[in-house]
């Protein structure tokens, strides 16, 4: 399965992830690294095995952490029912990792597992994700930006 | 019957569950810290939950 999505888009994400740099105290180290996590959500639709991302709609995380994140359930639910009424879906979940790698952390197999919905991570590059039922595996998608 | 649609899952699932059975799947939902709401939005309990209703299970999204 691929996914596209809008160049404007992934720069909208790219911004509210950036990676800002944070003084260590130690005057000889500078660490990279948003202070906490930052989430979202996509809205697209599916067509002919396709994943078609058209808007991001960020989303409190009411984990507050820099190694967690959880979307605020009243921002999901805003977010669904807004799409609805234009056609549209859920499709997605972004969040960053400000600490580098943007591959999923044991938490985020089992969120992509339990939701279904496609998991972008930002973190040194781009990777997005889904759970493949017929091989009971995490799997990482191409991504096509248009 | 009960109508509940699952938010997520490749596109979101639609089913008609008997009263009792939809409550039992709420209520595994709930467990998992989901929340359930009316089409309209408003918030529901286990105990409001009456034939006819078509509730939207909206998934707990938690990562790291």
């Amino acid at each position: 399965m691929e996914v596209i999505i809008k160049k404007e888009i992934v720069e909208e994400i790219l911004k509210v992830c950036k990676f800002e740099l944070i003084y260590s105290g130690d005057e000889d180290k500078i660490v990279s690294g948003s202070v906490e996590e930052v989430c979202g959500l996509w809205i697209g639709e599916t067509k002919e095995g396709k994943i078609i991302v058209e808007e991001c709609k960020m989303a409190k995380n009411i984990a507050k952490s820099p190694f967690l994140f959880e979307i605020s359930p009243y921002d999901l639910y805003n977010a669904y029912v807004d799409a609805q009424k234009r056609g549209k879906e859920v499709v997605g979940v972004f969040h960053s990792h400000p600490h580098g790698s943007p591959n999923p952390s044991p938490l985020d197999v089992k969120g992509i597992k339990e939701t279904g919905l496609l998991w972008l991570i930002v973190g040194s590059e781009l990777k997005v994700f889904s759970y493949d039922n017929k091989s009971n595996k995490i799997i990482e998608l191409k991504i096509k930006v248009k | 019957m009960v109508r509940l649609k699952k938010i997520g899952s490749a596109g979101h699932t639609e089913v008609e569950l008997p009263l009792d059975v939809a409550v039992l799947e709420v209520e595994k939902h709930l467990k998992l810290g989901g929340i359930v709401a009316r089409e309209d939005g408003t918030k529901i309990d286990l105990s409001e939950i009456r034939e006819d209703d078509k509730l939207i299970l909206i998934p707990r999204i938690v990562g790291g």
